[in-house]
């Protein structure tokens, strides 16, 4: 006997559960779901469509990794937004430590060849293309800020659940969005005298 | 307090507080719309999505990760629930198949034993009839009249042995008064139809089942106070009938005597009954016919050209049981 139900109208919580009692098309339907948040997310995070895109791949494969350890305590998302967090700051570390260890090898050798100069540039120019005047204000706040003011104005979560999300206290979250939005504040500000003295 | 009050997160009471101070000092009016702006302007950025190809990408990538990643992580699949309950199922059905073949097995050997019981007592009876025809032979055995059928018996008893040479056939003669063997009825629990039964007996002819008429043609004319027992390839008996004899019939002996009569005059087309007529009656059969309880009864007589007194017509008819109604008869040459 098969029950035919429309995965469609389950919420999140149930999907996954299903997911790990072998219903692989439950997962499906979450990566359809969540996909557009997690890349979105990612690339606030990145700053860069390649960079977002390798974030969103890692995330659903650590949600597949780790779906028996949703336990429910959270929202799925909540959750899911975590995994997204620390998979973005995994990428960004790994990517210092990248950058410095390059950085010495092209002290050594010196070198820079004309491809390696032309895939940069098309590469800002895609960029570019792609990011938005938010994202380049937002570009101008530190990480830590950046990711609160995201959670917060774009997805439209709660001090608690960012706080569960990126696994600080809430006064600490509170802090940092009102830190953030001073500097933003002051930012528009100077833009807006800017475009005055023109 | 005002970012907390942009975004909504003070109490009830806190955000009176806070519409009370704004209302009232400009500064902080200033500043709230301010933030406010902050949090339009950022909240009304684009939603960064990913691109066709990339989703496509990314659902084939959950997919074969999941593969390769997860063999282990997936505990049970769903339907193997199921699975226990339908194996529990399964073996159910069969235990209760075997129990039920226990209870047929016995119900069938009663069957058997009840059809060799009645070709015992058939024996038994033929037995019990020899002896009384050979006593009933030894005391007529001065007149001439009894030579005579008695040479014509064995003559035809030893035609049908060493031209058919089938050992079960039995040929007996009885004289009149004496005790025939039981009736040869089967009852069956089958409702008839009429084209079924004209089926069945165009079949039987088709298959030669019948095949004693060549044999019954040899004995033929019949000799009116023999009664034959014959039984052919197939065990089937074949009884002669006699107008007397059918009276000693329990139960059937009124509707036989009837019966034969009316065949016999269906068959002849004559109105007038002989004294004694040949007819021969292969089975009586209890059965339903067309939703009326009735007799199926199956037998060879004379066709129109009754004066060689042979019998060439083959018939299957069934009688009502109570009324001795005709319902159906059937006739082949």
């Amino acid at each position: 006997m098969t029950i035919k139900f429309k995965r469609e109208k389950i919420n999140d919580e149930k999907l996954i559960r299903y997911y790990t009692r072998g219903d692989e098309e439950a997962l499906v339907q979450l990566v359809k779901r969540h996909q557009k948040n997690i890349y979105n997310l990612s690339f606030r995070f990145m700053n860069n469509s390649q960079d977002a895109w390798d974030a969103t791949q890692e995330t659903f494969i650590r949600l597949i990794k780790r779906a028996k350890s949703f336990k429910g305590a959270s929202k799925f998302s909540t959750w899911l937004y975590r995994i997204t967090c620390n998979v973005c700051k995994d990428i960004l570390i790994k990517r210092k430590k990248l950058i410095s260890d390059s950085y010495e090898e092209l002290k050594l050798t010196e070198k820079v060849t004309y491809k390696n100069r032309f895939n940069e540039v098309s590469n800002r120019i895609l960029e570019a293309e792609e990011t938005d005047k938010v994202q380049n204000l937002l570009q101008k706040l530190p990480q830590n800020l950046r990711i609160v003011i995201v959670l917060n104005d774009i997805y439209d979560l709660k001090y608690k659940e960012i706080s569960e999300i990126l696994n600080i206290p809430l006064g600490t979250v509170k802090s940092r969005i009102s830190r953030s939005r001073e500097i933003l504040r002051n930012i528009l500000k100077e833009e807006k005298e800017q475009k005055i003295d023109f | 307090m005002i970012p907390e009050y942009v975004d909504s997160e003070l109490s009830i009471n806190q955000n009176k507080k806070v519409e009370e101070h704004i209302k009232t000092c400009p500064d902080c009016k200033k500043y709230f719309n301010e933030i406010k702006g902050v949090k339009e302007f950022i909240s009304s950025s684009a939603f960064y999505d990913l691109s066709f190809d990339k989703a496509k990408k990314l659902a084939k990538l959950v997919r074969e990760k999941n593969i390769e990643i997860h063999p282990t992580l997936i505990p049970k699949p769903i339907w193997s629930r199921w699975q226990f309950i339908s194996i529990i199922s399964v073996l159910a059905i069969l235990l209760l198949g075997v129990l039920l073949l226990q209870f047929y097995k016995p119900l069938y050997t009663f069957h058997k034993m009840e059809s060799a019981e009645l070709a015992e007592d058939l024996t038994k009876g033929l037995s019990t009839t020899e002896e009384a025809v050979s006593k009933e032979f030894g005391n007529g055995e001065d007149t001439v009249e009894g030579e005579v059928k008695d040479e014509e018996v064995a003559e035809a008893e030893q035609s049908v042995v060493t031209e058919e040479g089938i050992v079960e056939r039995e040929l007996i003669t009885i004289k009149p008064g004496v005790l025939v063997p039981q009736p040869i009825i089967t009852v069956s629990e089958n409702d008839y139809t009429q084209n079924y039964i004209d089926e069945f007996f165009t079949n039987q002819k088709s298959e030669e089942r019948i095949s004693t008429e060549e044999t019954i043609e040899q004995i033929l004319p019949i000799d009116t106070n023999q009664v034959l027992l014959i039984k052919d390839d197939y065990d089937k008996i074949l009884y002669k009938s006699i107008k007397s004899k059918v009276l000693q019939f329990p139960h059937f002996d009124e509707n036989l005597k009837i019966l034969e009569s009316e065949i016999y005059k269906y068959l002849t087309g004559q109105e007038q009954l002989p004294e004694k007529f040949p007819l021969l009656i292969f089975s009586v059969e209890k059965a339903r016919f067309e939703g009326k309880d009735a007799f199926i009864i199956s037998g060879i007589g004379p066709g129109k050209d009754f004066e060689k007194d042979k019998l060439t017509k083959q018939f299957v008819c069934v009688i009502e049981a109570g009324t001795n109604k005709m319902l159906h008869l059937k006739t082949i040459d």
